[in-house]
């Protein structure tokens, strides 16, 4: 080995062998994965998400939720998630084809929300949660994503049932309406053919997204 | 230079440029790198304290979105692999090049022009995350306008490198080089296609996070360590008087490392709604990673060992000694890790991040710290200042790294298992509850490893500028001296 070019020749087949292995097989494979067309509900899964929700996306990415937070449920015979009541079935794929940055999560720092939406139906809630999680909760809080504003006139619909100096009230910002609408979104509990599948065998399953 | 390296004396001297020629080649680029390097460290290490304190003490700076947990921590993340690592690379890469290669480095402006815009690249980068312009994946956060200012500092600063090995003289082409030579090629190439196709939106759906994963983990596998090894494969010899043991496997060793490392990050997708053959893939390679582990660590540890020490042992040899166990135990624990039975507990725990630190901090980083304090005296021709301050970052690193890694595998084992017993740990708030003593632990783990970075920061400022105000002696040149090349094994 002792010329340069083998080595670069060399390093080159390494890094080309393991991005098509890695990434460009899987977005061969993820990229011909269609929404699921149910006859029955004459509708397609997984739904394209509303515009607020798209944005709320965004803002769950640009705080860096996944940090603390993942959003994939692991099968039952692996892991506790369904248990926990983090879901009623296993992530496939499909899941996440409608997501514009899918955002796994490498931690449970906290609760995983892949469906947070179907647990937390009151949005409410969620606001409060990030206002002011409150004692016990190891989470901080997130109160730059609401404004104090003073009360004229009639109090806002949307204020939040929170002690603040009378005469004012606490109103979710653009980004906290966002992100609540996107946690709310969060809900897969449509049941994709592929779903139920169970791989032969732990180490030949065939890949499970390519289901019809 | 008067006095006559001895390596003038080895076989091939008549192709010999004298060592201090070379040394002084590389002197103000590699000083600019390490300076950088040294202050990113700092940076990087508190950030990383705030982000401890904050899952001992959710409230802490939670009213500003500035520094939120979710912002603070990939931005000590990037200060610690781009800023601290990569110029701390930079600066031991073009040294070990310009010594193995035999040629001088060529003028170091450009070089300097490109530590320059890394270092703004960086800052803006760092910056963009802080207000939110995250892409979201780990290690390609820093936001699109930051991505062509680094690349092309990197192909500034790496071009350079790669003349110096263009022009090499004699026959040999050593591992060291061959580490380097392709980590130096590996980035640029791992960089653009994952910039490309994460922040350009290329990817559906699961294949962003598989493309991410892939990044993350070879930023790793296919440059840092790399880069650390190609220190060790050139240092040990010199700090030990030994001659690497077992050279004639060490090509075995880099060709398996490299194959199976770059495909050994998909294990840790395992549990994600991806293809089981992702998985399997990640798992297979993670489980082959046992071919250049052995070799590797028969190749450093056996020269460890077989080592005369004493005539030119040091403290930079602590450090290195602690870097080889470190990657000896890091890839033995990414073996042991990819066990489906075992990462059925750990997946998605502390754990995770206790091995990555484990890698980044204790091997890379130990590594990369001990070739600094070997090569900024031949560099300068001055000793180091103070070596109570050498000794005190030494033991502050030692002590702050394992405390770091110990606490969060602690952290993240009790997670698992409280996680698994549902019954046992009925609501989250029981799960994250056995974390916190281990989570204390590790904020006085950063604390100890800040006062370590400190104390390097403050010693390489006085380094250069001692270096700076003080006329080298014709006899402290003869305090360095350079044995004869013992990389390779004939």
């Amino acid at each position: 080995m002792n010329r340069g070019p083998y080595i670069f020749l060399g390093a080159f087949a390494v890094l080309a062998l393991s991005w098509a292995g890695s990434v460009l097989a899987n977005q061969l494979g993820f990229g011909a994965v269609t929404p699921h067309y149910d006859a029955l509900e004459s509708a397609s899964f997984p739904s394209p998400m509303p515009g607020i929700a798209k944005r709320g996306e965004m803002v769950y990415k640009d705080l860096g939720c996944a940090v603390c937070h993942t959003q994939q449920v692991r099968r039952a015979d692996v892991a506790s998630d369904i248990a926990r009541g983090w879901g009623e079935r296993a992530s496939v794929g499909r899941d996440f084809i409608q997501n514009k940055s899918v955002q796994f999560g490498s931690n449970h720092i906290g609760p995983d929300l892949r469906n947070v939406g179907a647990r937390m139906t009151d949005p409410n809630k969620l606001y409060r949660l990030l206002y002011d999680p409150g004692e016990g909760v190891r989470k901080p809080a997130y109160r730059f994503l609401f404004e104090e504003q003073e009360i004229v006139g009639q109090a806002s619909p949307d204020a939040l049932d929170v002690a603040v100096n009378p005469g004012y009230e606490v109103v979710p910002t653009e980004r906290a309406r966002s992100l609540v609408a996107y946690l709310s979104s969060l809900n897969d509990t449509y049941s994709y053919p592929e779903v139920n599948f169970v791989p032969p065998t732990e180490q030949d399953a065939p890949p499970e997204e390519e289901g019809n | 230079m008067a006095t006559a390296s001895s390596s003038a004396s080895s076989s091939n001297a008549p192709n010999r440029v004298a060592v201090e020629e070379l040394d002084a080649s590389t002197k103000v680029p590699a000083l600019f790198f390490i300076f950088s390097a040294s202050f990113w460290l700092v940076a990087a290490s508190l950030l990383g304290f705030i982000g401890a304190v904050q899952l001992v003490q959710p409230t802490f700076l939670d009213s500003s979105a500035w520094f939120t947990h979710g912002r603070v921590v990939p931005m000590a993340q990037n200060a610690l692999v781009y800023g601290w690592g990569f110029n701390a690379a930079f600066a031991v890469l073009l040294w070990v090049m310009t010594r193995l290669s035999r040629s001088p480095a060529p003028a170091g402006g450009p070089s300097i022009v490109g530590g320059v815009f890394w270092n703004v690249g960086v800052t803006l980068g760092l910056g963009g995350i802080m207000i939110g312009d995250t892409t979201g994946y780990s290690l390609l956060e820093m936001p699109n306008y930051a991505a062509p200012l680094l690349f092309i500092a990197y192909g500034i600063i790496g071009s350079r490198i790669v003349v110096i090995f263009a022009r090499r003289r004699g026959e040999g082409v050593f591992a060291a080089q061959w580490y380097g030579l392709a980590a130096l090629f590996w980035f640029p190439w791992l960089f653009t296609i994952a910039r490309v196709s994460i922040g350009m939106d290329l990817l559906r759906g699961p294949a962003q996070a598989i493309a991410g994963t892939w990044y993350s983990t070879n930023v790793y596998a296919l440059f840092l360590a790399p880069i650390a090894l190609a220190a060790l494969y050139f240092l040990l010899p010199k700090r030990t008087g030994t001659p690497i043991v077992g050279y004639a496997m060490a090509k075995l060793g880099f060709w398996s490392y490299a194959f199976f490392g770059s495909f050994s990050g998909l294990a840790t997708l395992v549990g994600a709604p991806v293809p089981a053959w992702v998985i399997t893939a990640g798992v297979s390679a993670s489980f082959m990673l046992v071919i250049p582990l052995i070799i590797i660590g028969m190749n450093l540890l056996g020269t460890l060992f077989a080592g005369k020490g004493g005539a030119t042992a040091g403290r930079s040899l602590s450090f290195l000694k602690f870097g080889t166990l470190a990657f000896i135990v890091a890839t033995t624990c990414t073996i042991l890790l990819s066990v489906r039975s075992v990462a059925n507990v750990v997946q998605l725990t502390y754990v995770s991040e206790a091995l990555s630190s484990l890698k980044l901090l204790g091997f890379v980083s130990m590594v990369l710290i001990g070739a600094i304090y070997f090569l900024v005296p031949r560099l300068t021709l001055q000793p180091w200042p103070s070596s109570a301050l050498i000794t005190a970052h030494f033991w502050a690193s030692v002590a702050g790294i394992l405390m770091i890694v110990v606490s969060l595998a602690l952290a993240g084992f009790a997670q698992g298992t409280a996680l698994a017993d549902v019954e046992g740990y009925a609501t989250f708030a029981d799960v994250s509850a056995v974390t916190s003593g281990y989570l204390v632990m590790r904020v006085l783990g950063v604390l100890t490893f800040i006062v370590g970075n400190l104390a390097f920061l403050v010693h390489v400022v006085l380094a250069i500028w001692t270096s700076c105000t003080s006329k080298v002696s014709e006899e402290s040149v003869s305090l360095f001296p350079n044995p004869p090349a013992l990389e390779v094994s004939q």
